[in-house]
């Protein structure tokens, strides 16, 4: 199992964050690539809206998106910040590990950075490093 | 209703926290420090209603990720949210929400852990010294979504009974045109 | 003016008892906010790092002395008049009321001495490296200044000391 890549947008579709391991062969690292992915988890979000037998008390329709090569976590938070993590079909799913990047990394180390302002790319260094060791600690990265 | 007073109660009861005087005090001097800044009382209302915004616009990320209360874009909503959540988790205190409306409603509080020593001179009678939490409240809801306008509508600071914030419900603010071509 | 003192509804600040430390309290991640805020404020109105730490030590410079007051009468302190009780009444009893614990008092050579806070107020939840720990200074500062001690207060981070 492997993690590819790893990314933030923000709700007007920005990319905040992105992040590439070197399991990816084909590299995603070009703004081209991450609007089209924004495009297809905005379209994914209204399908899986409209096409739901009733409506979601938590207002979260989409999970993730799977394929034969690759699979797509998705976690979207009230405030319309969607983090994306790209991954082997076979893992199972990180919803809940999204939930904990946004809630303890985040916000401790984003939203709380003075220095940041809201819409711009991340590049604030704590966050980086916390993130990075974060992912690496999750089990579907050391079986890769 | 009530667990969303519960959510706040929590929330509270986790957090670290400090003593409300060295919060005041600080708040205090902050805004002794801007009234410096700008001599015009307005101007200093206005700098307090960004400030405000700013720390809105954050602490809706911490309201979410600590209590995990489910997204409500609902307008009339969000006045319990704000009332029992919002003033619960970060001030300590609560609200009471008065005449709810689909375009808007009040929210009333006596005790307010920003004010604690504080008297405005007579000087000083235009400005809105808690104007901070209106820009928080119109941040936050920025955020979801909600546009609105907020302001005090009484303050016991210039002699009223309690202090009243009125918000009044603008529009709704899609995040765009795909969500309604599905709909 | 008349017509406001008698408005005046109860339960304002002239009833209230400051002799008792209020027990109310408030989240810490608003202060951190608010302080983020602030700093936010600054540095857009004077875009310079080096401007922000001389105002935020500014802004607690105006919080030195009421706390002086407030803390010394309710504590019932007498006043000091030599430095090493009077750097001792603030590290322990001041810093107490201020953020419920004390901070450790260091002695460096001529007339140089250190509070040690391991993890500031400020600094907790926002990036040491804006030089919050200013403001901190700025209220020892204050208080140094309203006892009537000249001084010069100054952050270090590494270890963290104020003195």
């Amino acid at each position: 199992m492997t993690i590819f890549n790893f990314l933030i947008f923000n709700p007007s579709g920005l990319c905040l964050y992105f992040k590439e391991f070197p399991a990816a062969t084909s590299s995603k690292n070009n703004p081209d690539s991450w609007k089209l992915m924004y495009g297809l988890l905005h379209g994914l979000k209204g399908f899986s809206q409209f096409m739901a037998p009733r409506p979601s008390p938590s207002g979260r329709y989409l999970r993730c998106l799977s394929t034969h090569e690759y699979k797509l976590h998705c976690f979207e938070t009230a405030t319309c910040v969607r983090f994306v993590i790209s991954t082997d079909p076979r893992t199972p799913d990180l919803h809940d590990q999204l939930a904990t990047i946004y809630n303890t990394l985040y916000v401790e180390y984003v939203i709380k950075n003075p220095l940041y302002k809201l819409g711009d790319r991340i590049d604030c260094e704590l966050f980086v490093t916390r993130l990075d060791s974060y992912l690496r600690s999750l089990p579907c990265f050391a079986s890769s | 209703m009530a667990n969303f007073a519960r959510s706040g109660e929590m929330a509270f009861l986790k957090a670290d926290k400090i003593n409300s005087e060295i919060f005041s005090l600080t708040y205090g001097a902050m805004v002794a420090q801007i009234m410096k800044d700008y001599e015009d009382i307005e101007e200093v209302n206005r700098q307090l209603d960004r400030m405000g915004q700013n720390i809105g616009s954050r602490l809706i990320d911490e309201l979410f990720a600590k209590t995990g209360i489910p997204v409500s874009s609902n307008f009339m909503e969000t006045a319990e949210v704000i009332a029992k959540v919002g003033f619960k988790m970060f001030l300590g205190i609560t609200a009471n929400v008065v005449n709810p409306t689909p375009q808007q409603y009040s929210l009333t509080f006596r005790d307010n852990p920003m004010v604690d020593f504080v008297e405005l001179p007579d000087n000083c009678a235009n400005l809105r010294y808690c104007n901070l939490l209106c820009g928080v409240i119109r941040g936050a809801l920025e955020q979801v979504q909600i546009k609105v306008e907020c302001h005090f509508v009484r303050d016991m600071l210039r002699g009223d009974e309690t202090n009243e914030i009125q918000v009044r419900f603008l529009e709704q603010v899609r995040e765009s045109a795909l969500d309604q071509s599905f709909a | 003016m008349e017509s406001r003192l008698l408005r005046r509804p109860v339960g304002t600040i002239l009833e209230r008892n400051v002799a008792t430390k209020s027990k109310a309290e408030v989240n810490l991640h608003a202060f951190s906010l608010l302080f983020g805020s602030y700093m936010e404020y600054t540095l857009r109105r004077f875009p310079d790092q080096q401007n922000i730490e001389r105002r935020l030590d500014e802004t607690g410079y105006r919080l030195g002395p009421r706390i002086l007051e407030l803390v010394s009468f309710r504590e019932r302190a007498n006043r000091q008049l030599k430095i090493q009780p009077m750097l001792n009444f603030i590290s322990t009893t001041i810093w107490r009321n201020l953020f419920g614990k004390s901070a450790s008092l260091l002695k460096f050579p001529r007339g140089t001495w250190g509070i040690r806070d391991s993890e500031p107020l400020t600094n907790k939840y926002i990036s040491p490296n804006l030089g919050g720990a200013a403001f901190i200074g700025g209220i020892i500062r204050g208080i140094l200044c309203a006892a009537n001690f000249e001084c010069t207060v100054a952050c270090h981070q590494i270890a963290p000391e104020k003195g």
